[in-house]
């Protein structure tokens, strides 16, 4: 099953955003790189697939680890204010991760020909926008930094992570379990990465004036 | 006869009371068993049926309640399918169980959930995946310590299958249905949720309607749920209580009885278990048994009265025609020959009671005949002919024939009434009569003024003749007597005339079989009648008669008398008197002659041949108080063949030992006997002697009081020591040899002494002709000489002696030589007759044994006379009809010199014989013997081999003089050559 979702994990990375600042911060400040190495063991198994209505089936939303620095870097630009999306489109939501900072207003728009029930219960963002028809939009503000799961209670398969972020040093684990963040500010940083099977970690980096550190982590 | 009322009154009562009892007790015993069978029955049914009652309630209860259970749980799984089918709980859930203060906000939501599904009331607590309570909601409100809200190995439980998910819970006094099933994310086990909705009283009321018993459900011992009639009536307690118990249990409650059935819910045990108790109402079905109890009680109560009733009046209907023949009985055994029972009916007891009239009957005409006979005929004839031995015909015998006739009888009653003469004629016969039955006569008939009598039959008499003039010369005495009464009285003399002659006669029964007379014909009997007729006022005898009395009667020749019916005249003597015998040489010399003529012929002799005493070879005084009867017997013994044991005492030889006893009893008034006995045969031990001549008894008796009541006895006799030495001789004792105790030979010598034991306990080992050497226990029958002292008082006799020789003495010791024996012995026996057929007695017999200079010799300072014998002896015998039962039982003790004072044997025997017919008697015996230990370098030894001798004998009397023996016997024994060893013996004998 791993062996499997790995592979998948890795071809949806393109469709993966990216937050464009994080390549502004990259021209001063030292760079982190990092590899992490994922347990073969998840914290918990997941069904690869799921029973659909009408006989199909359903892949379960994938959502890629991402690593991040955790609290607020003083000096870091400041995030803009422009509203997110977080798409329900062919049962999955897309993005299946999204980083935003603190204060994001993140639009969950419908893009089915079906109601969908967005909810998150995680104590980051409790939110049920309750079942809207295709076209519609409801809004999240999320004011506090921490991960929101969320799900669609009718399509159970359904799955995303909204990681609300202090500063915009954040990267994408890449199918290597490799990642960068450029231009972090040089000092004692805290580096949190996250899986949505694995849970989060979170490790002490010193972040050079210019240069490279490189970090391992075991998730 | 008072002792046998006694005890048939007291065998009555018993009877009486016994039977009465028991008819009683199997009637009301029966009866009651019955009822009790009756009423096991009823009890075994009604318990079946309650139990089956029972066992449907509990059915139809499991039932209803299992219906109701599945569709609670259905409506609960649904529920629960449906919370679990949503990712909202899960999310929700995954959410608690990361941070505590996400468990509001999921209990909140589950709030929601069941709120939306319409069951506010139930139940609902979440686990996380490791089983530890999360949240829980309880009646719409959340509960604010979750721990209690789910049950204890729900994750286990949800993991195990339904069955576990299915159970039941106690949350806060109140009991729930409880169903619990995971909840998931993504396939991915986050917890479980446990769904319940209450099992309250409205339930249990509804499930004890749709089965009718009243229901109640508990938990750690409280009734958390129950109907409302447990709840009104405090039934909660009694259920509390059977829940415990394994099995049903019935109480009354309320004055109804029901059945308490538990039954165990889920499948948890113990305090915190669940479990349900049905009462099963049981009134409904015990009532019609107890309606059928009561009125089988009812029933039984009744047929016992009856049975006690009817037992009562059964058993005094059977007692009394049983207690009429007891009473019946004992009038008949007073001598109340008139005694008749009613006839009861045509059953047994009537039965019985008609052979008891019809015994009676033949009791009173047997008796009623006896006293017509005692009148008609002697004493002795009618009781001859009582005895139903009445054969026609009869033997042709010397007899003497007296008739008495009374003179003068006419002239001196003339003018008297008839009356008186008749009681006066009955006043003088009856005394003639006595005077011939005084001296052993027999009245044959009466004959009018005079009568008949016979002397020699039936009877036989030796002296017949002599007792005849006797009894006349008694006669004219008894005559005189009364006419000197009438002469005082001045009134005229009768005479009486008596005629007496004998010769040979036919005596027996004459007539017909219907009619009989015992009488005697012949021309002898005509003779005495002439005589009589004859005679005026004397006595008159034949010369047939006078030959015989001549000696001892005074008479005096009236010359020849021609005599009707006689062709050559006759000689007749009158009587004058009885006078004084002559002396002895006479008979003497007619006794020898007799003998040699007996030795002769008389083992072939076919008819019976007259004894010395037949023969006249007897004295008697003139007036009979002295008289001397002699008597003989001789005898021919073999013991073949010499095979057995040689200390077997008297030693014997093969072939023929005769053995010649003259022997002579002398009378002298009651009170004087005297016997002598001389023996002539080969002297004992026949080992040891050729013939010899000796007296062997020579004794005198005084009788003091007359009879047996008391006598002194001197001289030489049986010794009274033990049961076999007074009938040794005596046809009571049908074999040859003594008894075993009497005739065996203990190592013990009377003519040696032991070294020491160890030589004493060898001395059985020495070769065997050292064995004669040993004294006999006690010898076969001794004749010891001395004096006893003897009486009877009642059943109990008794005597004590002093002998001049020990129970073991030999022959030779027997007759006291002053100066030569070791002292006298002393020796009692006491006897009880128990009953007319049993009898018994111990004997005691001691004294020194020890020849007076033993060859051995003794330890210094001792004597012989220091060493005795002791016997004791226990015997009983019993005899009925013809079977006669003995045993005996003998306790020797020496004291042996240098050996021990407690030598001791003991020795038994036992004896039974049976009368075959008049003339065969057979007899069986076994006896034994058993040594003592004596102590030999402390060990102990036996001191001789013991014995066992088992004996067959047969006896054959020809005739009245003759008799034949025989013997044969197996003796055991131990003594090397061990084995048995087989003897016989045969004698005849001829008494005369």
């Amino acid at each position: 099953m791993r062996h499997r979702l790995l592979p998948r994990a890795a071809l949806l990375l393109p469709l993966l955003a990216t937050a464009p600042h994080a390549a502004t911060a990259a021209q001063a400040g030292g760079t982190v790189e990092g590899l992490v190495e994922l347990s073969p063991r998840a914290a918990r198994r997941v069904a690869a697939t799921y029973p659909g209505a009408g006989g199909g089936t359903h892949l379960v939303g994938a959502v890629p680890p991402v690593a991040f620095i955790a609290g607020s870097v003083g000096g870091a630009p400041a995030a803009s204010a422009q509203p997110r999306r977080l798409e329900q489109r062919d049962t999955s939501f897309r993005p299946a991760l999204l980083v935003v900072p603190v204060g994001a207003r993140v639009e969950f728009p419908n893009g089915d020909p079906f109601f969908h029930n967005v909810f998150s219960y995680s104590p980051a963002k409790r939110f049920d926008l309750g079942r809207y028809p295709r076209g519609e939009s409801r809004a999240v503000t999320f004011d506090r930094p921490g991960v929101a799961k969320v799900y669609c209670e009718i399509h159970q398969w359904m799955r995303a992570a909204v990681v609300v972020v202090e500063n915009p040093f954040h990267a994408t684990v890449g199918a290597d379990g490799r990642f960068r963040i450029a231009g972090v500010p040089a000092g004692r940083r805290r580096l949190t990465v996250w899986d949505v099977d694995r849970g989060e970690r979170t490790v002490e980096v010193t972040v050079p004036a210019s240069g490279t550190v490189r970090v391992q982590v075991r998730l | 006869m008072r002792w046998t009322g006694a005890r048939g009154a007291g065998a009555a009562d018993l009877l009486r009371t016994s039977f009465r009892a028991r008819l009683l007790f199997a009637l009301v015993g029966s009866v009651g068993l019955l009822l009790a069978a009756t009423l096991l029955v009823v009890r075994l049914q009604t318990r079946r049926e309650v139990g089956a009652l029972v066992r449907r309630a509990v059915e139809r209860t499991n039932t209803a309640f299992g219906e109701m259970e599945e569709a609670r749980r259905r409506q609960l799984g649904g529920y629960a399918a449906r919370f679990a089918g949503s990712n909202r709980l899960p999310a929700a859930l995954e959410e608690a169980a990361a941070g505590p203060g996400a468990a509001r906000f999921l209990a909140e939501t589950a709030l929601y959930e069941l709120q939306l599904a319409g069951i506010p009331t139930a139940l609902a607590a979440f686990a996380d995946a490791g089983g530890v309570p999360v949240a829980a909601v309880l009646d719409g409100r959340v509960m604010p310590d979750p721990a209690g809200a789910v049950p204890a190995g729900a994750a286990g439980g949800a993991a195990g299958g339904p069955e576990g998910a299915g159970s039941y819970h106690r949350v806060g006094g109140r009991l729930f249905t409880v169903q619990t099933v995971p909840l998931a994310l993504f396939g991915n086990p986050v917890g479980t949720l446990t769904l319940g909705v209450p099992l309250d009283d409205a339930a249990a009321e509804q499930l004890g309607r749709s089965v009718g018993a009243e229901v109640c459900f508990l938990s750690g011992g409280r009734c958390l749920a129950a109907t409302a009639a447990v709840r009104r009536g405090g039934l909660e307690r009694a259920i509390a209580g059977a829940a415990g118990a394994g099995t049903p249990r019935r109480i009354r409650w309320n004055g109804e009885r029901m059945a308490l059935v538990p039954a165990r819910l889920g499948r948890r045990a113990g305090p915190d278990g669940v479990s349900r108790v049905v009462a099963v109402p049981l009134e409904e079905v015990l009532t019609p048994f107890d309606q059928l109890e009561r009125a089988q009680a009812a029933a039984g109560a009744v047929a016992l009265l009856v049975a006690v009733a009817v037992g009562a009046v059964l058993s005094r209907s059977f007692a009394r025609p049983v207690r009429a023949l007891v009473s019946a009985t004992r009038r008949l055994a007073a001598g109340d020959l008139e005694t008749r029972v009613p006839r009861a009916g045509r059953d047994e007891l009537g039965t019985l009671a008609a052979a008891f009239n019809e015994m009676a009957h033949g009791l009173m005409l047997k008796e009623r005949y006896r006293g017509v006979l005692d009148k008609v005929v002697s004493r002795e004839v009618a009781e001859e002919l009582l005895k139903g031995e009445i054969r026609l015909g009869g033997e042709t015998r010397e007899v003497t024939t007296l008739f008495a006739d009374v003179r003068g009888f006419t002239p001196m009653t003339e003018g008297m009434p008839p009356e008186r003469v008749i009681t006066l004629l009955n006043e003088l016969v009856g005394r003639l009569g006595a005077a011939v039955e005084s001296e052993g006569g027999v009245v044959d008939k009466f004959l009018g003024d005079g009568l008949m009598a016979v002397f020699g039959a039936p009877a036989a008499l030796p002296d017949h003749p002599l007792r005849a003039v006797r009894a006349a010369v008694r006669m004219r005495e008894a005559v005189a007597g009364v006419n000197a009464e009438r002469a005082a009285r001045g009134e005229a003399g009768v005479e009486v005339g008596i005629g007496v002659n004998t010769g040979p006669a036919v005596a027996g029964n004459m007539g017909s079989p219907g009619r009989l007379n015992y009488t005697v014909l012949g021309e002898s009997v005509n003779v005495a009648s002439r005589l009589c007729s004859l005679a005026a006022g004397e006595i008159l005898v034949s010369g047939a008669t006078w030959a015989r009395v001549a000696g001892q009667v005074d008479a005096v020749p009236c010359g020849e008398r021609r005599i009707k019916g006689l062709s050559a005249p006759l000689a007749v003597f009158r009587v004058r008197g009885v006078r004084a015998p002559p002396g002895p040489g006479g008979p003497v010399a007619r006794a020898a002659a007799v003998l040699l003529a007996l030795l002769a012929g008389a083992p072939g002799a076919a008819q019976p041949l007259p004894t010395l005493a037949e023969l006249g070879v007897a004295w008697s005084s003139p007036a009979g108080t002295v008289q001397v009867t002699p008597r003989g017997r001789l005898e021919l013994e073999s013991h073949l063949p010499r095979a057995e044991r040689e200390w077997q005492v008297p030693g014997s030889e093969p072939g023929l030992q005769p053995r010649l006893v003259l022997a002579a009893d002398a009378f002298a008034g009651s009170r004087w006997y005297a016997s002598v006995a001389v023996h002539a045969d080969r002297a004992r031990p026949l080992s040891r002697g050729g013939a010899s001549v000796r007296v062997e008894q020579a004794f005198l008796r005084w009788s003091p009081l007359g009879g047996d009541r008391l006598a002194v006895q001197a001289g030489q006799f049986a010794s009274p020591f033990g049961g076999y030495p007074q009938r040794h001789h005596t046809a009571d004792d049908p074999f040859i040899r003594p008894p075993l105790p009497y005739d065996h030979r203990t190592m013990v010598s009377a003519a040696r002494v032991p070294a020491g034991p160890a030589a004493f306990a060898g001395w059985k080992d020495a070769p065997d002709p050292h064995r004669p050497e040993g004294a006999s226990a006690v010898w076969g029958a001794p004749y010891p000489s001395g004096a006893l002292v003897m009486g009877r008082l009642g059943r109990l006799d008794g005597l004590v002696a002093v002998l001049s020789s020990a129970p073991s003495s030999e022959p030779r010791r027997w007759r006291h030589r002053p100066g030569e024996g070791a002292g006298a012995s002393v020796a009692a026996r006491l006897g009880l007759q128990l009953a007319p057929e049993a009898r018994v007695g111990v004997s005691y017999h001691r004294g020194p044994y020890l020849e007076p200079d033993p060859a051995g010799g003794l330890p210094p300072g001792a004597r012989a006379g220091d060493y005795d014998q002791e016997l004791w002896a226990v015997e009983a015998a019993f005899a009925r009809g013809r079977m006669t039962a003995r045993v005996e039982v003998l306790f020797d003790r020496w004291e042996v010199p240098r050996v021990s004072r407690r030598v001791r044997d003991r020795s038994w025997t036992a004896e039974a014989r049976a009368r075959l017919s008049p003339s065969l008697f057979v007899a069986a015996r076994y006896g034994a013997v058993r040594f003592g230990r004596v102590a030999v370098e402390g060990r102990p030894v036996p001191w001789d081999y013991d014995a066992d001798r088992a004996e067959a004998g047969a006896g054959l009397r020809l005739g009245r003089n003759t008799e034949l023996r025989a013997e044969y016997l197996i003796l055991w024994t131990d003594a090397p050559p061990a084995g048995g060893d087989r003897a016989a013996a045969v004698r005849w004998s001829y008494r005369f």
